[in-house]
């Protein structure tokens, strides 16, 4: 038992409840500040969240196991399939380090609302996805392309911040990958609006375009995109 | 005094845990191979858990259905360096079986109606599949459970009407008649001996 207060005894507590589940509001806060205050990199902090969770899953694992139902895991499988995955940091190895967008490396956060999400998901053939609440909504969506190709942009006129939906689209040759554009006005020139590689056809990725613009276009640019269009453009709408 | 510490013990529980994460990496890559393996790894202990909380195997498993889906959707929302995948699996099941009954008991308070019976649609559910479980885990019960017994009864009490009973600190300090810290305290000292035994392999 220690007998001398430490930096880490009363985060200590507050984390070691956490773990069950057990703060009652204003603690939880206390235990965010806290956390907060010593930062994402104070190692004696991430030790404690990581043997108090385990210990709590401890509890868990003490449980006698109970049966799922028959098929669950066929279920389970085939719900999976029909979503849009979400992996952080896609496709962000064909950006510039450092890249010039803002945006990169962060998905941004959207609702999309029931039109718009009805569009992308008929339109991509799958089935759902759910992205986190917190930003406005896509009111607006680009098709690009027709048939069994989908390429969509997906954005609110004014936000900078803009999705492109994809699905069925070919691999990009070695060494390529797609680059979106997107003209102001209709004597400006294309700017970048940020690359994009399909995994397995589909894509979804965030991009970063003007507060409004007349036209955008796709290219296949080499890996780590272009400040300029370099190819004839393979996909080209006006908005 | 040197304390004899379990390596061998401590050396399967890495391994295991190394095992997950190769797993979820996989999984990042959508290796639906590697998700069904986990799925079948886990689902019967998270089951588990949910059930004893929820009190209704329909629910409990939707909730358990939630917990993986969120891992394929969000690979990344699972982290190594933060703990290992069954402390993550637990820790998500755990949170949204509280967070239903919490719900409930707020409406149940403010005189809404409650949740239609749901143990007849139970009872006919389709007949469950064997218990079939692999021997890391069979091992790890057996350990936690002879832990779970060195602690003080008065402490285990409080940790177990937290973990499954989802009460918080101040509504277990009601329903037990005793003083916050009281709570608190034992809280803190029965998580440290249950961290300590299971950080040591001890035995």
């Amino acid at each position: 038992m220690r007998s001398s207060a430490g930096p880490h005894d009363r985060i200590e507590e507050l984390i070691a409840t956490q773990a069950l589940n057990g703060l009652d509001e204003p603690d939880r806060r206390e235990l965010e500040r806290g956390l907060a205050g010593h930062g994402a990199g104070c190692e004696e902090c991430r030790r404690l969240l990581a043997e108090y969770s385990a210990a709590a899953a401890a509890l868990a694992l003490a449980l006698d196991p109970v049966p799922l139902s028959a098929g669950a895991e066929d279920r389970l499988v085939a719900a999976a399939r029909g979503e849009i995955r979400v992996v952080p940091g896609a496709p962000s190895k064909d950006s510039a380090p450092g890249g010039p967008f803002p945006g990169r490396g962060r998905f941004p956060r959207w609702v999309a609302s029931a039109a718009v999400a009805a569009a992308m998901l008929v339109a991509a053939g799958v089935v759902g996805y759910s992205l986190a609440p917190g930003r406005t909504v896509p009111t607006r969506v680009v098709n690009m392309a027709a048939g069994e190709r989908v390429l969509q942009v997906a954005f609110n006129p004014g936000d900078q911040e803009a999705l492109v939906v994809g699905a069925n689209l070919p691999d990009p040759p070695a060494g390529k990958v797609y680059q979106l554009w997107y003209q102001r006005t209709e004597d400006s020139a294309m700017e970048s609006a940020g690359t994009f590689v399909p995994r397995g056809g589909t894509v979804l990725a965030p991009v970063v375009v003007g507060p409004s613009f007349v036209a955008v276009a796709v290219s296949l640019e080499p890996a780590g995109g272009s400040e300029h269009p370099t190819a004839e453009p393979l996909y080209l709408t006006k908005v | 005094m040197v304390q004899a510490v379990d390596v061998r013990v401590v050396a399967v529980r890495n391994l295991e845990d190394a095992r997950d994460s190769d797993l979820v990496r996989r999984v990042a890559g959508g290796d639906e191979a590697a998700f069904r393996l986990l799925f079948q790894r886990y689902a019967q202990a998270a089951k588990a858990l949910a059930v004893r909380i929820v009190r209704q195997a329909f629910l409990a498993e939707e909730i358990v259905q939630e917990a993986f889906l969120a891992l394929w959707r969000h690979p990344g929302a699972y982290r190594e360096d933060r703990g290992s995948f069954r402390a993550w699996l637990m820790s998500t099941v755990h949170h949204r079986a509280v967070d239903l009954i919490r719900r409930e008991e707020a409406q149940r308070r403010r005189g809404e109606e409650a949740r239609p019976d749901a143990s007849a649609a139970d009872r006919a559910a389709d007949p469950a599949e064997e218990v079939v479980e692999q021997a890391a885990l069979a091992d790890a019960r057996q350990r936690v459970r002879v832990a779970l017994a060195d602690i003080p009864p008065e402490q285990r009490d409080v940790l177990e009407l937290m973990y499954y009973g989802g009460k918080t600190q101040s509504a277990i300090a009601r329903e037990l008649d005793l003083p916050l810290g009281t709570v608190k305290s034992r809280t803190l000292l029965g998580m440290r001996r249950l961290r300590a035994d299971l950080a040591g392999g001890m035995r």
